[in-house]
């Protein structure tokens, strides 16, 4: 491309290519961020339900769950510093998207220091605050996969305050045949994850390689 | 009466440097200079004229120990390039 004079028909070609060229560029890495956090809960919550379930390590295997902001923040790091290595270009909709997600990660240290002193759920409060920030994203980006995943999230996270009444009415709700249940909220917890970040974060990755090759 | 187009969009690489910083936040030079295929060289010259007439930002900084310039529209840049598509409207009959 040359500094030259051009008649008005080139000149909305070149609008029109430049927007879309730009527009395939931006939204190409939202999804490892989403595998990043997703494998890494699902990854830590199954290792804590087995560890709980044979009473591996405990109580020491419990501090196993700090590993999950602890991957997720160094892993988020360095996926920015990869980003702004490749020379993309930043966006409104990356601003926007780092702001709700800085907001929601102040919520997650609200919640712990919350369950920490009320007691209260934290894996539920957890998934329905990903839940909220998966749907938020997914509207900002208009991903529908991410919408919907979010809010499927959320609703399935209704079921972990059930698994953990089902966990400590154990032997009352006659389950002592069925051990696998007994920590049935950290399944759960894990499956949220799988279903609401790990999916879409999948295919919102090989959306956007799509979208380079084309 | 057709409106006239502006003449400092009214080139070929200045209206795609525009046109990609119309979507976006900021965009820095090497993304510029793969985006619109021209040389560095005619890019900074291209970049100057649209900064002196305050269509753009640049701001040169470093990314770790390599040099960066960052592009950024300006309100009037971005009220510049909606002028121009609304005359060439009327260029093309839209």
């Amino acid at each position: 491309m040359k500094e030259q004079q051009i008649d008005e028909r080139r000149s909305l070609e070149i609008i029109s290519q430049m927007i879309a060229d730009t527009s395939a560029h931006i939204d190409s890495n939202s999804g490892k961020y989403f595998l990043l956090w997703g494998y890494t809960t699902v990854i830590v919550s199954l290792f804590e339900y087995f560890a709980q379930l044979f009473g591996l390590c405990m109580p020491l295997c419990l501090w196993a769950w700090f590993l999950i902001p602890i991957v997720g923040g160094i892993g988020t790091v360095v996926l920015i510093r990869q980003e702004s290595d490749t020379q993309r270009p930043k966006s409104y909709l990356d601003r926007s998207v780092s702001a709700v997600w800085t907001v929601f990660g102040f919520s997650f240290g609200m919640v712990y220091i919350a369950a920490l002193v009320y007691g209260a759920n934290l894996l539920f409060l957890t998934a329905m605050l990903m839940g909220m920030g998966t749907v938020i994203t997914g509207k900002i980006c208009q991903h529908k996969v991410l919408t919907i995943a979010g809010k499927l999230g959320m609703v399935l996270s209704l079921l972990i305050p059930f698994g953990h009444i089902v966990m400590r009415n154990y032997a009352a709700a006659g389950l002592e045949h069925i051990e696998a249940l007994m920590y049935a909220e950290i399944i759960i917890f894990a499956l949220i994850f799988a279903v609401m970040m790990v999916i879409p974060g999948h295919i919102l990755v090989s959306r956007a390689k799509r979208q380079r090759d084309a | 009466m057709l409106k006239p187009l502006n003449p400092i969009l009214h080139s070929e690489l200045r209206l795609a440097i525009v046109s990609i910083l119309v979507g976006v936040e900021e965009a820095d030079f090497v993304y510029l200079r793969k985006q619109t295929g021209s040389t560095a060289g005619n890019l900074s010259v291209q970049l100057d004229k649209l900064s002196k007439v305050g269509y753009i930002t640049i701001e040169k900084g470093f990314n770790g120990k390599m040099p960066r310039t960052v592009c950024r529209l300006t309100e009037a840049g971005r009220e510049a390039m909606n002028e121009y598509i609304e005359a060439l409207r009327g260029y093309i009959g839209g």
